[in-house]
């Protein structure tokens, strides 16, 4: 299943006009409207749920306290966001980006799934994909996750990541080509 | 426009276009020259959607941590941005205060005692109001600090502004709602596309919340390639019904399946509009 809220860049920086200024509810309300994206960045990367918790938390705290310093963006909130969440895992994890690759938790298949089979499958299909997300290299993750996942745009993928928009295209090309081959070569292993 | 693009710039655009809610058989019928390669690709990159853990989960994990948001927000904001305004203005207006009266007693001239001894008194106290201006703000900040807990339980209906997205398998028609895991979804009663959505088609709906409705934007098949011209609907069941020629442009995977005879896609069968699909009504 998915269930993606993309911004309303109006509303968003409504919001965020209102939540520079200490305004609880505009800041509960970006809180509410970013939570899905950011925590779903941070599971897929880290892969242990108590950890993508903490550093879901973290990341809205930095952001809370980047509002009372006056250092949180006028605009552009998702961008903001992205990059934080960016650099905080890496905090976490070090400059070396030695992210756990393996751990993944079982996959609940959704509730929806009637069939016992087709839920099965579903499952192994989602949790083969996953496990190939996390075997790519971490640049090649984040940009899958930004583009793909998160539907950010070249530009806003290549700020993020701090690198010109021409290399975006071709690491997103070359990841998807790697994921594929992943993909595949687990399905084999998998028959 | 396409023919100086490299597969690198192909891939990217068409990645835009199909998060703008075109199929991939749509967008690669402006890319036919590297159609082959980007097909598997773009089918491989939309699997990753498909790896985002269940909204009930994340819901849940939202919902535990926003006393904890709240929490810190009282925390940081306590005497902090408002109390700060506040203590600005009564120091303008305390310095505002001081010129008024400097300035009457100059005018009044009269003895030259008095206003030096009026004067001392009232700027001293402007070096000290710090402590004394921000206590007062303080009686009005610190309930809303107490507060936020009991606030936290209330405010459950998450406030979603912006586009949904949802995409999964459709578990009822109900009239003009269809319901994909447990979310209602209205069509307008007009819509074409309800005579031909199914039970178990895989859609991706973008929409907007409307108390617990979302109002659909835009509706993309996945799991099936279904065809809107006007008030006409084809959809591409199986081998045995072929598309109509209005739908031949956009019927590229049934071509692919079902094999040639039809036509070539290059004619003129596409020429209703689909290479104009690259401006789809999700503007708002």
């Amino acid at each position: 299943m998915i269930i993606l809220v993309l911004p309303d860049v109006a509303e968003d920086d409504a919001h965020l006009e209102k939540a520079r200024r200490g305004d609880e509810e505009s800041i509960v309300t970006i809180y509410h409207n970013y939570f899905d994206p950011v925590y779903q960045y941070c599971r897929l990367r880290v892969g242990d749920a108590h950890t993508a918790e903490d550093l879901t938390s973290e990341i809205f705290i930095k952001f809370i306290k980047a509002l009372k310093r006056d250092t949180a963006p006028h605009s552009s909130l998702r961008g903001w966001i992205f990059r934080v969440a960016r650099n905080h895992i890496y905090d976490h994890y070090g400059r070396e980006q030695d992210l756990p690759s393996e751990t993944l938790e079982n996959w609940a298949a959704s509730d929806a799934d009637s069939d016992p089979e087709t839920s099965a499958l579903r499952a192994m299909s989602i949790e083969r994909t996953r496990r190939a997300i996390r075997m790519l290299a971490p640049a090649q993750q984040e940009v899958l996750m930004l583009r793909f996942d998160q539907q950010l745009s070249l530009q806003e993928t290549a700020d993020i990541m701090g690198k010109e928009a021409n290399a975006i295209k071709a690491l997103q090309f070359r990841a998807v080509n790697t994921l594929r081959q992943i993909l595949r070569d687990l399905e084999d292993e998998d028959n | 426009m396409a023919a100086r693009d490299t597969i690198f710039d192909a891939f990217d655009r068409c990645i835009d276009r199909i998060h703008r809610g075109e199929t991939v058989d749509a967008v690669l019928q402006d890319y036919r020259e590297f159609a082959n390669d980007l097909r598997p690709m773009l089918e491989a990159g939309l699997l990753l959607p498909r790896a985002r853990f269940p909204a009930e989960v994340v819901s849940g994990v939202e919902q535990s941590l926003e006393p904890l948001i709240r929490e810190t927000i009282a925390a940081v904001f306590k005497g902090g941005a408002i109390a700060g305004t506040t203590l600005l203005l009564l120091l303008l207006l305390a310095g505002a205060i001081i010129t008024v009266v400097v300035v009457v007693l100059a005018t009044r001239g009269d003895t030259a005692s008095p206003p030096t001894a009026t004067a001392a008194p009232l700027i001293a106290p402007s070096s000290t109001p710090p402590a004394a201006l921000t206590r007062t703000p303080t009686p009005t900040v610190t309930p809303t600090a107490t507060a936020s807990p009991t606030a936290a339980a209330s405010v459950t209906p998450s406030p979603v502004v912006g586009v949904i997205v949802i995409e999964g398998a459709v578990s009822a028609i109900n009239g003009n709602i269809i319901t994909i895991f447990d979310r209602e979804i209205a069509l307008d009663p007009d819509d074409p596309r309800l005579t031909t959505i199914q039970v178990d088609d895989v859609l991706r709906v973008e929409g907007r919340q409307e108390g617990v409705i979302i109002r659909v934007i835009n509706i993309t098949f996945i799991s099936v390639t279904v065809v809107v011209e006007g008030d006409q609907v084809w959809r591409d069941d199986n081998c045995s019904s072929p598309p109509p020629v209005w739908a031949q442009g956009q019927a590229v995977g049934w071509q692919r399946r079902c094999g040639g005879g039809v036509n070539n896609p290059g004619g003129n069968g596409g020429g209703n509009g689909d290479s104009g699909g690259d401006d789809d009504d999700d503007d708002d």
